[in-house]
């Protein structure tokens, strides 16, 4: 007789149940990665055929990449690293399906970084229609970003998008959504906020612009961008500050494209477009400001400015009596501290006995700023700010909050701002050059 | 079957961790979407209610268990009632048993499929845990207590850290209104959920492997308020991040949070390693869910082991499992009947106790 | 087993449904509770000396002349030494094998005094020509024929008088054996450098120049198998548990084989999971590491001609600790601890996690990566698992051939591999840079995992993650993960959990991997079960300012203290 261990025959037998069922199941999942296509950047536009939209994407050629690392010198030694591909149809899953048709792997959208949609689109239908597909497959995550074209079709900023720095076109994103936080000229969205502030009560959402400069435009030939000459560029500024309007920015060379102001977005749509200047004031209000350099005018020597480094010390705090009858009076006080960064003027203004006057300046212009913002607001019944947040935590109920009709009682309301600005530090320098003739 | 103590003795820390696994599967289901739908912002308060009721319970039943020591639950009821109703009872709750774990695994094969492996088909899937589930309960109750433990503080950390990443995303102010949509509707809820911690019975089955009665008191007491304590955790932080009509649309709710994990670019798309968490938890739940269905049955029965149940039992799961068509289907039959299934759960521990106050005066000697 | 036997296979698949009753909860554990399985073994083999019939030694000569030469096929070996001596009082027979005795020994120690003794057959007694031997120390008495064939064949020289139905066995033997040499698969920088050697007494005298106690017991075991006497139970009477050294006692003596060649052998017959990949013991060649296990309760079995000992029990983190974590100052061996605990779960999941990154979850890499991965791949015509198998395929050839190649052109190999491996395999476009850079930090990390027989284990289960990983992705390893943890905690080391202190979890001042202060560690392990707790006083460095003086407090009480709980023990 032999001895032997029962649990033997059933260790095998397991064992075998267990290989069996991993072999008969293949793989299913498994892809490798030279099967797949990855879509780096997708782009939506109204199409010129009636309830058909344009769908471009952007498409990474892995093969063109030089695993040894390092990149080109100029753009005819590299070929490129992606490829932009249109599609019109009805929805966007029938467009990725109607691309497989003429793309030899299979699309994969898990390294999408933006979907940036067309102004047309974004004013006539909206983008709701667009982004349940957008949440609903998994292979789209709820941290794409969202950006709008502000002149024209997302398919013009695939066309002419030429990153100065990045090879990468996701870097690009990355990096330009980074800048967007540091100078406070827009906030960046992605689609969870988009979905989540659209599903929520009396608020309306933004998204990011990015807008084509023209002047750029014009330089680029043959997929290089050759700066003009200086008498042209000359001829072909404008008189405007740049960011103080909706206009581009007055600019020669580097990428054609820039990001800067918001599109406040309602039901879907966009109702309007606000500047560089007017974001900063939203994201003051939103709560969404960090950091930003903002220059103000002299308060004593004509057509100078000085620069102040904002930040932003505490929360806003606003209080809003929406117990009373209408109109509500909405308070608002931004609580912000900064360094002082430029003094063009060159007058002593460095000493506590003379910050006043600087200040006084800063808290001046922010509050007219965000009156005229939110006046602005106000004629379109409109609240991106999300004012309501704060009368929401004095309530008990959300049956309450949901009846408050805000934004109606919003558009009527008296708003005082005040600004509680303080100037911290002046830099490496104390006072400004002196001039010995001048003293 | 009847559990000696020379069969094993459990740890405390152990009996802990295996509870903490069975009890805080059902929470990487659709849960938080139906709390949050039911009672609004203040849906992290049920867990909570839910626990006063549930310490309650256990309570009674660790004085139950008290009066009996040396036997477990099924023991007691075939003490009190007969050995019939000791079979009809222990068939009863290896039924609950087995239908829950098969709910649980129907909806975690479908979220599987909807997040990580969309090719795959369900059957793979769900042959492979249920083997594994046969295989981890087919050595018992001592050593699937120890793979509980062993993983335990891994899984502690991961699941707090990838929680607390996520927590950049959120807004205070999502926790307002502070009363939802009123006091009623979270009663509501609460009744709804009151099942949440009904697998603490586990202990009741398994109460002679422990050496002392008093370390099955604590351990059922200290896995209870942890156990609740990440329930509110969990639902804190998805009220947190998601607001209430964002959040209760979500499929899969918690891995959706983990989804939206972006710090820069080095610490974003983590959420196939939190899969490591909840897949980890849950598999071992489930198991735990099995092997529990075969001990009720063995001991119901008084049959000497459990072990060959494992396998018909094992066929049985598969089958509820793929009973129904939809995955909105399971899902939606697993929001409605934990709030029946709490009856048998509550109600016969609670039953026996009156039974034993009344008509049981005699106290058992310990042998 | 074979297969094709249905009725056998039948019966085997019933026992997936059905549960012998009799092996149920009958596993071995150090528990108190649990009392030890006791079967009854029916021991059928044929060849059993034991049980032969035994005859007496003849009184004549010639009748055992006779009798011993037929026992031993004297005829057709010439290495057997007959020899027959004349003396006043009667012949002497002196049998014995030449090859297992030196010949000056015999003739100083036995054959002088005999022959140079000078009285009648009459006067002498057995008692005196027994205390005659005054050279040799080990001598036997014999009264069997079939006892007398036993001592000769374990190398003692056989002296038998005429008249007596008695017999003496005398050692005498040569102590053929290689030197002491430096540990070969145990190095370490600081530490002792001698090893075992295949001689057993070398090996006891190591051991016993350590820890020189009369309480360390070198036990050897009888056992039925035809070679006798080469197996050593070594342990501490009053540390190492009694249950402990009961079972390895009836384990060792169970074994009833021809040979065992090695301790490698032994293992397989002792352990209680030999399906397991991990060996549930730690072989060593190092006399330090296994004084060290000794007196932390663990119980040593040892070999005549094999160099190593098998130490059990053991933890999984033993196999993870090397002696020189001991000699070093305490960071630098937790530290080393550290690493080795992050390379052995890189050996066992990095390619695994690899390909499921790859081929399963690409969002998990950031962009720039994936795509340089992808372009990598694109002259790769294999899946990324064919490549892993490949690679893992080549790098065993490679070691294997290191480990047969003759020594002097032995280096040379690690270069061709190299170069075979890191040039040549990319541009022939048979597997991604990316995937060599995997495997060969996989590699590497295996390697510097201490306990070689883990760095095996460790191999196979890579690849059972691998075939996870290609099916199943994430999920697979999760899946995989769960299995194996379970199979460590279910291990038992003689008795003891193989996961222990960490699973059964144990807390206290135990030596996991943040290796404690030495002089703080007072305590034995807890899971051993020893008789003994206390490793070393309570006091060790009682000079130090730093020491606060409650210390010496305790001291004193826990002296007082203990004959008290020494009597109630015994109560």
């Amino acid at each position: 007789m032999k001895i032997k261990s029962s649990s033997l025959p059933k260790a095998i037998f397991l064992s075998l149940l267990l290989l069996l069922t991993l072999l008969n199941t293949g793989c299913w999942d498994r892809r490798e990665l030279e099967s797949l296509a990855f879509v780096l950047t997708l782009g939506i536009d109204q199409s010129a055929i009636d309830n058909q939209y344009d769908f471009t994407f952007r498409i990474a050629v892995p093969g063109n990449l030089d695993p040894r690392g390092g990149k080109g010198t100029s753009a005819e030694e590299m070929p490129d690293t992606s490829k932009v591909v249109t599609v019109t149809a009805r929805s966007l899953p029938e467009a990725i399906s109607l691309l497989r048709t003429s793309i030899e792997r299979s699309l994969d959208f898990r390294h999408l970084r933006v979907v940036i949609f067309g102004e047309e689109l974004a004013y006539k239908e909206g983008l709701l229609f667009h982004i349940d597909h957008l949440e609903r497959d998994p292979h789209f995550r709820r941290t794409i970003y969202v950006w709008i074209n502000k002149f024209g079709t997302a398919r013009d900023v695939f066309l002419i998008n030429m990153p100065v720095l990045e090879a990468f076109v996701t870097r690009y994103i990355e990096g330009t959504n980074e800048s967007i936080r540091e100078t406070g000229y827009a906030r960046p969205i992605i689609l969870h906020d988009l979905v989540a502030e659209t599903e929520e009560h009396h608020v309306d959402t933004v998204i990011p612009l990015i807008c084509i400069n023209p002047i750029i435009e014009e330089e680029k030939k043959d997929g290089k961008i050759v700066p003009m000459p200086t008498e042209k560029y000359r001829e072909s500024v404008k008189d405007i500050i740049g960011g103080e309007q909706m206009e581009h920015i007055n600019r020669s060379g580097g990428n054609p494209l820039e990001i800067i102001g918001l599109a406040v977005i309602q039901e879907g749509k966009m109702i309007e477009q606000i500047s560089g200047w007017e974001s900063r004031v939203y994201s003051l209000l939103r709560d969404s400001y960090r950091y930003g350099t903002w220059t103000f005018e002299d308060p004593e020597v004509e057509n100078k400015t000085f620069a102040v480094e904002l930040y932003r010390s505490r929360p806003p705090r606003v209080e809003i009596d929406w117990q009373k009858e209408d109109p509500v009076t909405i308070d608002i006080t931004f609580f912000l501290e900064g360094n002082v960064r430029d003094i063009q003027s060159l007058e002593k203004y460095i000493s506590p006995e003379t910050y006043p006057l600087l200040e006084g300046v800063v808290t001046k212009v922010i509050a007219e700023q965000t009156i005229e913002l939110i006046s602005k607001m106000q004629e379109l019944e409109t609240d991106p700010f999300y004012l309501a947040r704060f009368i929401r935590t004095q309530m008990l109920y959300k049956q309450e909050y949901i009846a408050l009709d805000w934004k109606k009682r919003f558009a009527q309301a008296e708003v005082n701002v005040t600004v509680d600005f303080n100037l911290r530090r002046p830099g490496l320098v104390i006072q400004p050059m002196v001039i010995p003739e001048q003293e | 079957m009847k559990i000696r103590k020379k069969d094993g003795v459990i740890g405390s820390f152990e009996a802990f961790c295996l509870c903490n696994y069975l009890i805080y599967t059902k929470m990487f289901l659709a849960m938080p979407r139906h709390l949050i739908e039911e009672a609004g912002p203040i849906a992290w308060a049920v867990p909570i209610l839910v626990l006063i009721f549930s310490l309650l319970f256990f309570y009674i039943l660790t004085n139950l268990l008290q009066r009996f020591e040396d036997l477990s639950f099924l023991e007691i009821i075939g003490e009190l009632w007969g050995s019939s109703m000791q079979w009809i009872i222990g068939v009863l709750f290896a039924f609950l048993f087995l239908v829950i774990t098969a709910y649980q695994l129907r909806i975690i094969g479908e979220f599987l499929l909807s997040t990580l492996l969309p090719q795959t088909p369900l059957s793979a899937v769900l042959f492979i845990m249920v083997a594994t589930f046969v295989y981890l309960a087919y050595f018992g109750i001592e050593n699937l207590a120890r793979l509980a433990g062993l993983l335990f503080p891994w899984l502690l950390v991961a699941f707090v850290v990838t929680f607390l990443l996520a927590v950049g995303r959120g807004e205070f102010y999502n926790f307002s209104p502070w009363l939802g949509y009123g006091e009623w509707r979270l009663f509501v809820s609460t009744v709804n959920h009151i099942g949440i911690y009904k697998e603490i019975l586990l202990l009741a089955f398994i109460a002679p492997l422990f050496r002392k009665h008093q370390t099955l008191r604590r351990t059922g007491f200290t896995s209870l308020i942890f156990v609740a304590f990440f329930f509110f955790f969990a639902m804190a932080i998805y009220i947190y991040v998601f607001p209430v009509h964002t959040g209760s649309e979500l499929g899969f709710p918690l891995f959706q949070l983990t989804r939206l994990v972006y710090y820069g670019a080095f610490l974003q798309r983590i959420d196939p390693l939190f899969m490591f968490v909840w897949a980890s938890i849950s598999i071992v739940g489930m198991a735990t869910g099995l092997y529990v269905s075969a001990l009720s049955l063995a001991q119901g029965a008084k049959a000497s082991d459990y072990r060959p149940f494992l396998f018909p039992l094992a066929v049985i799961l598969l089958a509820i499992a793929f009973y129904h068509e939809s995955s909105m289907e399971a899902v939606k039959n697993y929001r409605l009947f934990p709030a029946y299934i709490a009856i048998p759960f509550f109600g016969i521990p609670i039953l026996a106790w009156l039974w034993a106050l009344l008509f049981h005066r005699q106290r058992r000697q310990r042998q | 087993m074979s297969l094709l036997n249905w009725k056998k296979s039948l019966q085997n698949f019933k026992k997936l449904f059905v549960v012998d009753s009799s092996t149920q909860g009958k596993t071995f554990s150090l528990s108190s509770s649990r009392q030890p399985y006791q079967r009854k073994v029916t021991l059928t083999r044929k060849y059993n000396p034991k049980n032969k019939e035994k005859r007496d030694i003849p009184v004549a000569t010639k009748d055992i002349q006779k009798a011993i030469a037929s026992l031993f096929h004297a005829n057709k070996n010439p290495d057997f030494v007959n020899r027959v001596l004349k003396t006043s009082y009667g012949q002497i027979s002196i049998f014995y094998y030449q090859s297992m005795i030196d010949a000056q020994q015999v003739q100083d120690a036995v054959i002088e005094p005999l022959v140079s003794l000078n009285a009648e057959q009459e006067q002498l007694s057995w008692e005196n020509l027994k205390d005659l031997l005054t050279y040799s120390h080990v001598t036997k008495e014999v009264t069997t024929l079939e006892d007398s064939a036993v001592q000769i064949s374990a190398g003692r020289v056989f002296v038998h008088v005429e008249g007596f139905a008695i017999a003496l066995a005398v050692k005498a033997g040569t102590r053929e054996s290689r030197a002491v040499e430096s540990p070969k698969t145990e190095t370490v920088i600081r530490g002792a450098n001698d090893s075992f050697v295949e001689e057993i007494r070398t090996n006891l005298y190591l051991l016993r120049m350590r820890l020189s106690i009369p309480e360390f017991i070198a036990e050897p075991i009888e056992q039925p198998h035809r070679s006798q006497e080469r197996l050593y139970m070594l342990y501490i009477e009053g540390v190492t548990s009694p249950k402990l050294v009961k079972e390895m006692r009836r384990r060792l003596q169970a074994i009833n084989v021809d040979a065992l060649h090695s301790i490698g052998n032994l293992e397989h017959y002792v352990q209680g999971r030999p399906l397991s990949v991990f060996s549930q013991g730690i072989t060593t060649e190092r006399p330090d590491r296994t004084i060290s296990h000794l007196l932390e309760g663990s119980v040593a079995v040892m070999m005549k001609g094999s160099p190593n000992a098998l130490l059990m029990p053991v933890t999984l983190w033993s196999q993870l600790h090397s002696p020189e974590d001991y000699y070093f100052r305490w960071p630098i061996g937790t530290f080393a601890r550290v690493i080795r605990l992050i390379a052995l779960i890189v050996a066992i999941f990095l390619p695994s996690l690899y390909i499921a990154v790859v081929n399963f979850h690409p969002e998990m890499i950031r962009t720039e990566l994936m795509l340089s991965i992808a372009s990598a791949r694109e002259r790769v015509p294999f899946p990324t698992f064919l490549e892993i198998l490949f690679l893992e395929l080549a790098f065993e050839f490679i070691r294997e051939s290191a480990l047969r190649i003759p020594n002097m052109i032995g280096p040379t190999i690690g270069i061709v591999g190299a170069i075979i491996i890191g040039q040549a395999v990319v541009e022939a476009g048979i597997v991604s840079p990316i995937v060599i850079v995997i495997l060969a930090i996989t590699v590497l990390a295996g390697f510097s995992i201490p306990y070689y027989t883990l760095t095996y284990s460790v191999r196979i289960l890579r690849l059972i993650f691998v075939f996870f990983a290609s099916t199943f992705g994430f999920f697979g390893i999760v899946v995989g993960l769960l299995l194996l943890a379970h199979h460590l905690v279910s291990l038992k080391s003689l008795g003891v959990p193989f996961l222990s202190p960490v699973s059964p979890l144990r807390p206290g001042n135990q030596d996991v991997i943040i290796r404690p202060l030495p002089y703080l560690q007072e305590l034995r392990p807890t899971f051993m079960g020893v008789l003994n707790k206390q490793k070393e006083a309570l006091l060790q460095r009682p000079w130090d300012v730093n020491t606060p003086s409650e210390i010496h407090l305790l001291k004193s009480y826990t002296r007082s203290k203990k004959p008290a709980l020494r009597k109630k023990k015994k109560q």
